[in-house]
């Protein structure tokens, strides 16, 4: 008797303080990057200032002015790279393979939501929603959506490749990934290549800073509470995505899959089901990102995907393919990245070089570096860290 | 060491190469301005003459009543001499176009004769290639009728707004050998990279739509256009804001196309010379997320953002910079003329401002018929660019009848050729059409509007802030 | 009737005929060992049992049911779990995961789940100490534990061994054997692959002798060991 009261609180009590552990701590690892990458990125650019400020004027106090919002266009675009991410880690970490169509996957939920927005429009159910409910609606329905593609597009063209070399399902994606833009514009129809997402009247600032300007106006650095929407969303996904891989039964069963998928089914796991779960929560978490971009940026196309897709590929290996933080902590680190050199670039080549055009050049060089000096990415372990 | 030698030695490849780009591309965007920059004296004085003899209001840029329009296309009437046989010219009091005398080829049998088109009938910009694919069908059903052929049909393409699709499309159209003229495209580089083909081919292109300069100056005697170009809609633009908006502080942006960035250079150009501070000038081929674009503008704080696009792009972006809280007005180029752009800003888009080289339906008075035959067989206004593309249907149509009398049948395409530099004047439902020696319409007008209603089906009340008439620049 | 029996069974890998016609058979309450050298097959028979490779003749009969055309995963609900060789427990899972996955077909909420992680822990003392260390940070002799310990959590009638005496110091051998002896005497049938034929016929009642995918020699354990071309063979002895 003694011993069995031995091992029930110790088991219990493992279980809450590992839960809590392991749920929480990703929170803290981001905003460890986040806080690091901004003062790192800030410096880096103060420093260009000042060497360059010599040949131009006004250029430090015009880095300086610009910082604050940068650094939150970056983390908007950082949110937006990492919540994509977890899908491509999620499925990496299970099969080792890079689900190219996820890319794809994420521009379907972007307009199932906004195809919901427009049929409630047109029912006039939609006036009288609180916008609120609506993006969780629209959240849900295309969360589901984009989750049942994913598990049909395993179905039907990973699965009956799963024994052959590993370029053929790859190769395989990246059709799937043709097929799906096209077949979405085809849908979609010449009127509707740009579909607008429903206004929801979400617009509301919220002021941060005041920074007097040399252009004579203070300059109001405030974030919109559609950004305030998409980091809270994103961070509640992961939060949410970490408990379901460390804590349940089901995660842990994507993990035993993902380290021996053999042994696995010695378990009694039904290691095709959990493979196709995993499909539907990375697609599902896909499909979620898109309708949060098309909340924040109003308008969706059926290419969204493509760029975006590369880029929180890009993330996720930077933060070490597997790891579900590193992916965050990859997509926001890019997106920050991408965000200094946009504006700084610009700013700082006096518009010879037009800063957007190069971001995505930074970001894939710095992508090469990452690789050259640490293969396992930011947050990766020397060998390949799985889910 | 040797990680980092690569890695170095991957740096300075790049760098070298983005030197290599660098030093390319201040070449190629500055063509465009030197050329402008040389004509803009003679184009502000041809547009400070042509307006004061067109109106008797001392700035070029009058609040627009009728009675501007109204004399300005009288003068237009009164200074056309007579154009190509048979075709005298007709009142204009709103009768129909039919009523005039044109050249009739039934006694040819003329069948099987093909009129090509291309434009975006599909992607972001598909509502300005089927507008104009809607006003050339409509052209070739009406007119190829009443001219007398047996048949005469619109061979349609899809460029997709696309360089390289459009010049396939255009060795398709070239081998095809019923094609005799073809109508299109709306975007200049698309244009530029079918012309070469076209040329070759001895095909007669007729833009509703092009108004970057190349498009005429390179292709001589290929290329004729119905609208205005952007060396003179560049500083229309540019006189608007000075005058009217009272702009102090411009940032200019455009969308990398030939077309957008030729004309922001102009409106560039032409704002430095009158003194106005340009804040900022960038490209970008980004369509949805503009955050990178906007925050340099939130910080420059510019009274008016000007940007060389298409709706398409524009539309989100003005969504997005209000909600920033950026006030600056907007102001475009004819890009924007199109009712999607406020489908994708919504209420946003009220008050920008744009240049179009086509006016508001009341501008044409002789397009009445035509504008309600578009109504009922394509269930939607007649816009820009359908008025342009019947009237460049027309002139091809014209120029085949001609080429065909005078062959006594089927005529070649170096006839049609030559017969095109003959259609001089003719009465199109955009008003006198005349085109000069180098394919340009002479003159063209203006208009710049400015948007009243978030309302898509609004698209027509927009108002008209002023109209400028002008010759294209000299050589 | 047997609980497990394999009738003429003849699994192939590719084109390679690896059993070639195994006829064996586990009654309840019993330890069959299966002895061979290295490539005779008995993994390939276990594999078979398991569901993991599929006999491209013959059946596999559990109580009398046919389970040779089911999916692994079936095969343990029907109470035949397995450890494998080589161990094979999930080394990012820590012990107390590892024992989890192994009751994956039952409920966690299921009350008889504490009793059986109770049971594995008093047959596995190290195990306790160690329950949330990750399973790659574990010994050689704690992992095969671990991998028994595991295959107990799913209350299997019968439980599959798969060589558990590879790579582990002698006296921890002997430690594991007296475990499953102990495990046997709680009710679980066991049928028990290896190399180490001494301790095998040791512990067992039953046995077989396996050569290159054949069964040569069938017999009592006792009367096995005493086989005179078996002791030269597999047990050293001349």
């Amino acid at each position: 008797m003694a011993v069995k009261a031995q091992a029930q609180p110790l088991a219990s009590r493992q279980a809450s303080v590992g839960t809590l552990r392991q749920v929480l701590a990703p929170i803290g690892q981001i905003f460890v990057f986040v806080v690091g990458s901004s003062l790192i990125l800030g410096a880096i650019v103060l420093v260009l200032a000042l060497l360059l400020s010599r040949t131009q004027a006004n250029l430090l106090s015009g880095v300086l002015t610009v910082l604050p919002l940068v650094i939150i266009d970056g983390l908007v675009l950082g949110f937006l790279y990492a919540t994509i991410a977890l899908g491509y880690t999620l499925v990496y970490g299970v099969l080792e393979f890079i689900n190219f169509a996820h890319g794809e996957i994420y521009m379907v939920g972007a307009f199932v939501g906004g195809g919901l927005g427009l049929w409630l429009a047109s029912q006039g159910l939609l006036a009288a929603m609180h916008p609120l409910l609506f993006v969780v609606f629209a959240l849900l329905v295309a969360m589901t959506a984009s989750g049942l593609l994913a598990v049909g597009i395993e179905r039907f063209a990973y699965r009956p490749l799963r024994n052959a070399p590993r370029l053929v399902p790859l190769i395989s994606a990246i059709g799937v990934s043709l097929v799906l833009q096209d077949l979405v514009r085809l849908l979609a129809g010449p009127s509707r290549f740009n579909l607008r997402y429903p206004q929801l009247g979400l617009s509301r600032r919220f002021q941060l800073l005041e920074i007097p300007t040399a252009a004579g106006a203070n300059l109001r650095v405030a974030i919109d509470s559609q950004s305030l929407i998409f980091i809270v969303t994103s961070l509640l996904m992961l939060i949410a995505l970490n408990y379901l891989i460390n804590v349940t039964k089901l995660g842990k069963a994507i993990r035993a899959v993902a380290q021996d998928r053999a042994t696995a089914s010695l378990m009694g796991i039904n290691v095709n089901l959990i493979i196709a779960m995993t499909f539907f929560i990375g697609g599902a978490l896909g499909g979620g990102a898109g309708v949060l971009f098309g909340v924040k940026y109003s308008t969706v196309n059926p290419y969204i995907g493509f760029i975006a897709g590369l880029k929180a590929f890009t993330a996720a290996v930077l933060g070490g393919i597997g790891n579900i933080t590193g992916a965050m902590v990859g997509g926001i680190v890019l997106g920050l990245l991408e965000a200094f050199v946009s504006t700084y670039l610009t700013l700082f080549t006096g518009g010879r070089f037009s800063g957007p055009d190069y971001a995505s050049v930074a970001s894939f060089l710095i992508l090469i570096g990452i690789l050259i000096f640490r293969p396992s990415g930011l947050l990766g372990e020397a060998t390949t860290q799985k889910v | 060491m040797k990680r980092i030698a690569s890695f170095v030695m991957l740096l300075v490849l790049l760098a070298s190469a983005l030197a290599a780009c660098g030093a390319a591309t201040p070449a190629t965007s500055t063509a465009p301005s030197t050329a402008a920059g040389g004509t803009q004296a003679s184009v502000a004085a041809s547009v400070a003459a042509a307006t004061t003899a067109a109106s008797a209001a001392a700035s070029p840029l009058a609040a627009a009543t009728t009675e501007t329009m109204a004399t300005a296309t009288t003068d237009t009437t009164a200074t056309t001499t007579a154009g190509t046989d048979g075709t005298a010219v007709a009142g204009t009091d709103g009768t129909a176009v039919a009523e005039e005398n044109l050249p009739d080829v039934s006694a040819l049998n003329l069948s099987g004769i093909r009129i090509g088109y291309q434009g975006p009938l599909s992607g972001p910009q598909a509502q300005f290639g089927t507008t104009g694919l809607n006003g050339a069908q409509l052209a070739v059903e009406q007119l190829g009728e009443q001219m007398g052929f047996q048949g005469v049909e619109i061979a349609q393409f899809d460029d997709q707004a696309t360089e390289t699709v459009g010049a396939s499309n255009a060795n398709t159209i070239a081998a095809d050998q019923n094609i005799m003229c073809v109508v299109g495209h709306i975007n200049s580089g698309v244009a530029l990279a079918a012309l070469p083909t076209y040329r070759d081919a001895n095909l007669v292109m007729i833009s509703p739509a092009n108004t970057n300069p190349r498009v005429t100056e390179e292709f001589d005697g290929t290329a004729y256009r119905l609208v205005g170009r952007d060396d003179v809609q560049g500083v229309v633009a540019a006189d608007f804001a000075v005058n009217e908006l009272q702009a102090k502080n411009a940032y200019v942006l455009h969308d990398q196309t030939a077309y957008g960035e030729g004309l922001a250079t102009v409106f560039r150009d032409t704002l430095e010379e009158r003194g106005v501070t340009v804040a900022g000038f960038a490209g970008t081929q980004e369509q949805s997320v503009f955050d990178a674009v906007l925050t340099p503008i939130q910080a420059a704080n510019p009274d008016v953002i000007f940007f060389g696009g298409i709706y398409s792009t524009v539309g989100p972006f003005i969504q997005q910079l209000r909600e920033r809280g950026i006030e600056a007005t907007v102001l475009g180029g004819d890009g924007l003329d199109s009712p999607d752009l406020t489908r994708l800003a919504g209420e946003t888009a009220v008050g920008t401002n744009y240049v179009s080289v086509s006016g508001p339906a009341s501008a044409y008075p002789q397009a009445a018929q035509f504008s309600e035959d578009y109504q009922s067989q394509f269930n939607a206004p007649a816009g820009y660019p359908a008025f342009q593309a019947y009237d460049a249907a027309k002139a091809c149509l014209l120029a085949i009848a001609n080429a065909a009398t005078e062959a006594n049948g089927k005529p070649t395409r170096e006839q049609v050729e030559a017969a095109m530099e003959d259609v001089d004047t003719f009465q199109g439902v955009t008003g006198t059409v005349t085109f000069d020696e180098e394919g340009d319409r002479s003159p063209a007008t203006y208009y710049v509007f400015e948007v009243v209603s978030g309302d898509p089906e609004n698209w027509g009340q927009n108002t008209v802030a002023g109209t400028v008439e002008a010759e294209p620049p000299a050589e | 009737m047997a609980l497990l029996e394999l009738q003429n069974v003849h699994t192939f890998y590719g084109n390679i005929h690896a059993l070639k016609g195994i006829s064996l058979a586990v009654n309840e309450g019993e330890i069959v060992t299966l002895i061979g050298s290295n490539g005779a097959g008995k993994s390939t028979t276990l594999r078979t049992i398991s569901g993991l490779l599929s006999p491209r003749q013959g059946q596999v009969l559990l109580n009398g049911r046919r389970i040779d055309t089911m999916p692994s995963h079936e095969i343990v609900k029907l109470g035949v779990s397995q450890s494998p060789e080589g161990r094979r427990i999930f080394p990012r899972l820590t012990v107390l995961e590892n024992l989890e996955m192994g009751a994956y077909i039952h409920s966690r909420r299921d009350p008889q789940y504490q009793a059986d992680l109770e049971r594995v822990l008093d047959l596995f003392p190290r195990l306790r100490e160690r329950v949330a260390q990750k399973g790659g940070t574990l010994s050689g002799g704690e992992q095969q534990m671990l991998a028994i310990g595991r295959a107990l959590m799913s209350r299997p009638h019968v439980l599959l061994l798969d060589e558990p005496s590879m790579g582990l110091a002698p006296i921890l051998v002997d430690q594991i054997f007296s475990i499953v002896q102990d495990i046997n005497k709680q009710g679980t049938t066991i049928l028990l692959v290896e190399q180490n034929a001494l301790m095998a016929l040791g512990i067992a009642h039953r046995g077989y002798v396996l050569q290159t995918g054949q069964i040569v020699l069938s017999d009592s354990a006792k009367r096995l060991s005493e086989n005179e071309t078996v002791q030269k063979a597999y047990l050293g002895l001349d």
